[in-house]
Parts: structure tokens; sequence; C-alpha cells
């Protein structure tokens, strides 16, 4: 069996040979397995997937994913790029303007929704534009036969959150302007779903769609209901009427709300290491498959014992069907490789007891 | 207490006439702000025991900037300096800030004069701006393993440019523990927003 069908089978809530790994290989991490800086690595499609595949083949696990929010750089995006001293400064083609320092991942530094009288001027990201489909294009040619390719879907809060507001702004504005945030996170929904539609027509696998703004820490329960989740139903509903097979993030404990993430229209949940997976898949397994959660703590220092433990723990919770091996979000920068061929190696290997 | 119910429950519109009409009735500003004051420390609690979130604790901590600013002109100046001056910023490279903006606020309301640099921060500006600010406080949050240990660097930074003496450091965020903290060299850690006025508070004792 390859990792693709691998994958496949345990998103369907079947049992596969073995339990997949797909770790959350992000930037820092995949830019420093090819040796070159973050931002060149994500404002040069070819690079970047030079260095997914390299990852990939590196520690030999399942899935890419292909973890840019917009898809891959255009032309014009390219031209844009502005590098400083001690970062580079890009601006993205949804009027967010993003901030990447020399040995990290991007992040917003200027939010494009400065004043909600601007919603209806918004605009949709230009899927055809050259360049945009071209990283999954080529994934999906090199290495799609055998790989499970995943690709990310701007999840409506975090997005409406961190790209268009700033998240403090926006978790204010939730409370006084809500009519404004629900148009604005409709749009959101709508710049999702374009874009998922999009990768399902290139071909790609799977979908991830990533929502850590709406954290557990951050918002409670029944906002979680009232502003993230029926966005998310939203995209996830519409992409798998059109052929697509989603998985959510959230960080947190996300315990709660479970039962609500089943119910989106998502196949898999993908959960931080504040949940318990045994409960989790006795409370949602029957619907949906589960994804993680070996701390990304441990994965970055812990000893050899402490990442098998890790990992066994996990297995022995949720594996067998509808069980994929993931870190419990993304790998902290600087993450030894040793400690990632570590995880990858053993959860390849080890059988539930 | 209506004004201490409104800071409770984020009442953005109905602070400043309620200020105006105690200012009108012979209150004074010292009084009104101790009531917000008090507000605020059980909005403190309320986000303790998770029946409050984030927004709901960002719409007290602006309802009680509405009215910290209208008070302000009225509130003798030595009393802010007495209660000291702080800056806070997110070290570089981490972006969260939500966690800094709440102690950030909590602190202000509780009195301090204080400058928020926001995320970010390279050593350089917290440097620049201590030089220009003389704080009694820096507050550095760092929520990563990796970025808390960029915290050394900072404080680092502030010994090599002679800045570090009658200062005090605290350090915050998901990342730090008290011994973290003890070992990169900082001089007090507080695990959350409320915690923080009290850490701030105690230093500013043993500064006196
Ligand atoms: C929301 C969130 C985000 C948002 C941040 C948005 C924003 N504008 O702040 C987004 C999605 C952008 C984000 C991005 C990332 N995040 Co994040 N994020 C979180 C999350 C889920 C919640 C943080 C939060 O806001 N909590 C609520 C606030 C109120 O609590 P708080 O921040 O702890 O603050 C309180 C105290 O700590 C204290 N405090 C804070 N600062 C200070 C300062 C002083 C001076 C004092 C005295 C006290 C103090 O008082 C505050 C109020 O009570 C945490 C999970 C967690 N366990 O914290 C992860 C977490 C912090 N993120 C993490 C990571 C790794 C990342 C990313 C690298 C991406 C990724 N892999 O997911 C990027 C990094 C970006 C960067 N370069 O910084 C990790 C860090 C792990 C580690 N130990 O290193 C965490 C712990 C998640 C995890 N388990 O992996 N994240």
């Amino acid at each position: 069996m390859n990792s693709y069908k691998r994958f496949q089978r345990a998103m369907e809530g079947d049992t596969p040979d073995r339990t997949p790994v797909a770790p959350m290989v992000n930037v820092p991490h995949a830019s420093r397995v090819l040796g070159v800086k973050p931002w060149e690595y994500v404002t040069d499609n070819a690079l970047y997937v030079k260095g997914q595949i390299a990852a990939q083949r590196k520690y030999g696990y399942d899935w890419i994913f292909n973890h840019q929010p917009i898809q891959g750089i255009t032309a014009e995006e390219r031209k844009a790029v502005r590098v400083e001293q001690d970062f580079v400064v890009l601006p993205t083609e949804m009027g967010s303007v993003l901030k990447i320092p020399l040995d990290g991942g991007p992040a917003v530094i200027d939010p494009a929704l400065k004043d909600y009288s601007m919603l209806d001027d918004l605009e949709m990201p230009d899927m055809d534009r050259p360049g945009r489909m071209e990283p999954l294009e080529e994934l999906l040619r090199q290495v799609g036969d055998e790989v499970y390719i995943c690709s990310k879907v701007p999840a409506p809060f975090h997005y409406a959150a961190e790209w268009m507001r700033g998240l403090n702004q926006f978790l204010l504005d939730m409370l006084v302007n809500p009519q404004y945030v629900h148009r604005l996170l409709d749009f959101m929904a709508d710049v999702a779903i374009e874009i998922g539609k999009k990768q399902i027509d290139v071909g790609t696998h799977g979908i991830m769609m990533e929502d850590p703004s709406a954290a557990a820490q951050v918002i409670s329960p029944d906002h979680y209901r009232e502003f993230a989740y029926p966005y998310e139903r939203k995209v996830a509903r519409a992409l798998k009427a059109y052929g697509g097979d989603v998985i959510i993030h959230i960080c947190g404990d996300t315990t709660p709300i479970l039962p609500d993430l089943a119910r989106t229209g998502a196949k898999c949940l993908s959960v931080d290491e504040s949940v318990d997976l045994r409960k989790a898949k006795e409370t949602v397994g029957d619907r949906v498959a589960l994804f993680g959660n070996v701390p990304v703590e441990t994965i970055y220092r812990g000893t050899e014992e402490e990442i098998k433990a890790g990992v066994r723990k996990c297995i022995d919770s949720a594996g067998g069907s509808g069980y994929i091996l993931s870190s419990s979000c993304g790998l902290h920068r600087g993450t030894p490789f040793k400690n990632l061929h570590t995880l990858v190696d053993y959860a390849i290997k080890y059988k539930k007891e | 207490m209506e004004i201490k119910e409104e800071v409770i429950k984020g009442g953005m519109e109905a602070i400043r006439p309620l200020i105006e009409e105690g200012l009108k009735k012979g209150r004074t500003a010292e009084d009104i702000l101790a009531e917000m004051i008090e507000g605020m420390h059980e909005v403190g609690e309320l986000f303790e025991r998770k029946e409050y979130y984030v927004p709901e604790t960002l719409l007290s901590a602006h309802t009680m900037m509405l009215g910290l600013e209208m008070l302000r002109p009225l509130l003798s100046v030595e009393k802010a300096a007495e209660r000291g001056r702080v800056i806070v910023g997110a070290v570089e490279s981490d972006i969260h800030d939500i966690g800094l903006n709440l102690v950030a606020m909590f602190l202000e309301a509780a009195g301090f004069e204080i400058y928020n640099l926001g995320r970010d921060v390279p050593t350089k500006v917290f440097l620049e701006k201590a030089e220009e600010l003389d704080p009694d406080v820096v507050g550095v949050s760092a929520m990563m393993s990796t970025t808390a240990l960029k915290v050394r660097e900072v404080i680092e930074g502030f010994e090599k440019a002679g800045l570090r003496d009658g200062r005090f450091f605290v350090v915050g965020g998901a990342a730090f523990s008290e011994e973290l903290a003890d070992e990169i060299g900082a001089d007090a850690y507080a695990q959350d927003a409320k915690k923080a006025v009290e850490v701030f508070q105690e230093l500013m004792k043993r500064r006196k």
C-alpha cells in the first residue's frame, strides 16, 4: 500500500496497513531541509515544490502539506517582494501585507480591512493567475501518485481575524459590530470555497482548513458556534459537495466543540495536545477520522524515549481505523531533524498493543 | 457601583455619561478610577475562571480605557508616576499579542504609565525606548520556546548598554515558567494579566 492509499483509507474511516504519518511540516522546517531561507522558499514556486518533496523524501512520511493559504506566488506578487535588512515584506493579492523574518515563518503585519466600509470593495483572489496553482500542479505531477497531497484553504474566522482585521480588533468587532463581522466572515468563506474548488479541479487529494484564531484559549464555545462554526461548515459542506475531503484543525482544548466540528462536513478533525484522543475517538470517532497530536514541544526538545512514548500514546488511544498520526500543531522552528526522524520511523513501525 | 458594572459588562457607550454624572455630583476622579479598577479586578477573576474569554475581557479593558481617557486630565500626574512607568512588548519573531495586550491594558487600568511596543519587537527597539522613557519595569512576552530564549538576549542587551541597573524585568507568556524566567535572568514572572498587576505593584513597592 502506498502513502496516498494509506492516508486516503484512514480519511474514509477505514483501517490501512499501518498508521499513516503526517507531521505538520511548515515553512521554517521545510526551508531548512532544503537549506534556503524561509522567505526564498515561499516566494519561489520551484523552490517551494523542491523543499516539500525533499522533506517528504528525507523523512518518508505519508503526505505533503501544501501549506500556502492562497497558493503559489504570482509574477506580480513576486515583483512586489521587498527585501529589508532583517526581514522580507510580501504584499498579497488579498491586500494584507506579510512579513517574513530571515529565520522564521510569515506573519501578517498589515491587515487589509482598515474599515468595514471597504467590505464591499474586497475582491476574490484570482485563482487563474499564472503561478497560483503551479505548486499544486507540480506536486501532483511529481509525487501525486504515491503521496497524499493536502492543500490548505484559508479558514474564514482565522483569515478574517489575522489577515483582514488583526486578531485583537476582530475579537472586539465580534462584540461591537457583529453584523459586519458576519458579512466579512461570509465573504471569507466564499474566498475559501473558491480556492478549494480550484484545488479540487487541479486534483488535490485533501484540503486542510486551520482555524487557530478560533482556538479554545481565545473564544468561548458559544462564540465558536456563532462566529467560526457556521463558516467552517459552509466551506466544508461546499467542498464536500464538490468532491473534496476536508480536515479541520483548531488549537486548544476543543473537546466541548468536537460534536459541532463533526457536523461541519469535514472528514477528519485535527486536534492539539490539550485534547484526549481516546475521549475524542469515543465522542466523534464514528463520524469523522482523527488527526494528531504528538506535542510539538516534545518533538522539539524531547528525548528519543519521550518522542516514542508520545507516538505510542497516540496510536494506543486512537490507532486502527480512521486515524492519522501527526504533530499537535505546526512544528516549532528549529525542531532537530533527528527528532522528526525518530517520530516518523517509530510511528511507521509501532503497532497498537 | 454602576460604573464598576459597566466595566465588567463592557458598556462602552454607557461609561462616559456615567462618569460625567459622577463628576458632576462631586465625586473625585481618583474615586471613580478606584471603582473602575475594582471592576477590572473582577474581570480578571472571570477570565481566570473561564467565564470570560479574550473578546469579553478586551471589551471590558477598552471600556475602562474610555473612562480613563476622560479622567486622565483630572488625575494628579504624580500619582501615575508613583505607580510606575512601564514598557511592554513581545520579543522579536513572536507575533502572539493577545495576552500581551491584555496585560498592557490591565496594567494601564491599574494606574501604571504604560507604553506597549506591540509584537515582534527587536532588542534594538526595546533599548531605544528604554533610553527614551527610562521605565521602571520592562515587561517582555514570549509564547514559544524558541522566542522565550530570545528574551535572554533582550536582558543581555540592556546589560551591555548599561541600562539594566535600577530596572526590573518581568516576563510572561505560555512558554515561561517560574524557573525559566529565573534562568534567563528576569526579576519576576507572572502567569496571567491579573497576577501581572500584583507582581508589578509588588516590584514598585520594593523600589521605594
Ligand atoms: C492564538 C494563537 C496563535 C495566533 C496568534 C494571534 C495573535 N495575534 O496573538 C496565531 C494563529 C497567529 C499563532 C501563530 C503561531 N503559533 Co500560536 N498559539 C495561539 C494559542 C492557541 C493561544 C494564545 C493566546 O492568545 N492565548 C490567550 C491569552 C489570553 O493567553 P496568553 O497568551 O498565555 O497570555 C496570558 C499569560 O501568558 C500572561 N502573559 C502573556 N504575555 C505576558 C507578558 C508579561 C510581561 C507578563 C507579566 C505576562 C504575560 O498574561 C496573559 C493574559 O492573562 C497558543 C496556545 C497556548 N497554549 O497558549 C498557541 C501557541 C502559543 N502557538 C504556538 C506556535 C508554535 C505558533 C506558530 C509557530 C505556528 C504554529 N506552529 O502553529 C505561529 C508562530 C507565529 C509567530 N512567529 O509568533 C505554540 C508555541 C509552542 C511553544 N512552546 O513554542 C502554542 C503554545 C501552540 C502549541 N501548542 O503548539 N498562534
